[in-house]
């Protein structure tokens, strides 16, 4: 049986890599709306990993 | 037009995810293993990463993906790192390198998780590894088309190639060759690191000059480390044959 640590997992790194990309499209081209989708999808994921999410 | 603020926002958050995932590994004890045979980054940050993508693997392998798959993804990844250099998005860029290096441990994890590793998935990850390697160079030589960085970047395209090449024939010859200051792994996140360190510092300045002058110093710097390494493995693998 194994514990992940909180925080790690499938949701993180895709929370990670989503807000980090929607942060690109809005710095790099001005896409504000859909970088901040993407920012916010990312941050919802991340909250998601962090608040327990706990794999038997 | 620049964004002050959020990259100041992106620049606390990375931070965090740094402090709080690398610094116990930088803490952690120091292994016995040499920079020049084990690369740059070293064996404690590159086992920290492999386990900080395994959960993602058994994910992938559970939704019922192949390694060959995201092989492919990370060719499209690469193609679209590639084009996002060319129009100078440069964050963007870093990013998606990162995201070409994480697949590419992805599906070499996947292939060995499901038991699955073999010469015709290692032949197709090495013939993606270099188209994806030539994307991204593309990209590059597209941003520098009318600077002196041009060189750097076409330097550092033949270095990439070199790495592999030599440790590909020297295979070929029946030799193992491993050793590498600067491989895969090093080169990108020296790339990334300059990319995005410099799209964050020019807007954080409201200036091109930051991200000019990082994204070329870590260009050289990569240029510099490739070649250094393909002689290294030429010199490692003559020793060997003599």
């Amino acid at each position: 049986m194994t514990t992940m640590r909180r925080g790690h997992g499938p949701a993180s790194v895709a929370g990670v890599f989503a807000f980090f990309l929607g942060a690109g499209l809005i710095l790099d081209g001005d896409w504000t709306w859909r970088g901040g989708l993407l920012m916010a999808g990312g941050v919802a994921l991340l909250a998601a990993a962090l608040l327990g999410t706990r794999r038997a | 037009m620049c964004h002050p603020w959020l990259a100041a926002g992106v620049t606390c958050v990375l931070a965090l995810v740094l402090v709080r995932e690398l610094g116990p590994v930088v803490r952690g004890p120091a292994g016995g293993a040499r920079a020049a045979d084990t690369g740059l980054l070293g064996v404690r940050l590159r086992t920290w990463f492999r386990g900080w993508v395994e959960p993602v693997v058994d994910a992938l392998l559970a939704a019922g993906l192949s390694a060959n798959v995201v092989t492919a993804l990370q060719l499209l990844a690469s193609a679209l790192c590639g084009l996002a250099f060319g129009a100078g998005w440069l964050f963007t860029a870093g990013w998606l390198l990162l995201s070409c290096g994480t697949l590419d441990v992805l599906d070499g994890g996947m292939a060995r998780k499901r038991g699955a590793a073999n010469p015709r998935g290692a032949f197709i990850d090495s013939v993606v590894d270099r188209y994806a390697d030539g994307a991204v160079c593309a990209g590059l030589a597209v941003l520098y088309r009318d600077d002196w960085a041009l060189w750097a970047v076409l330097a550092a395209f033949v270095g990439a190639f070199m790495v592999s090449y030599t440790r590909a024939r020297a295979e070929g010859l029946g030799t193992e060759c491993r050793v590498g200051l600067a491989q895969r792994p090093e080169r990108y996140v020296l790339l990334a690191a300059g990319s995005i360190a410099g799209a964050l510092g020019s807007h954080l300045a409201c200036s091109p000059v930051p991200e000019r002058v990082l994204l070329t110093a870590s260009v050289c710097v990569v240029a510099v480390l490739a070649n250094a390494t393909a002689l290294q493995r030429a010199v490692f693998v003559l020793r060997r044959l003599s």
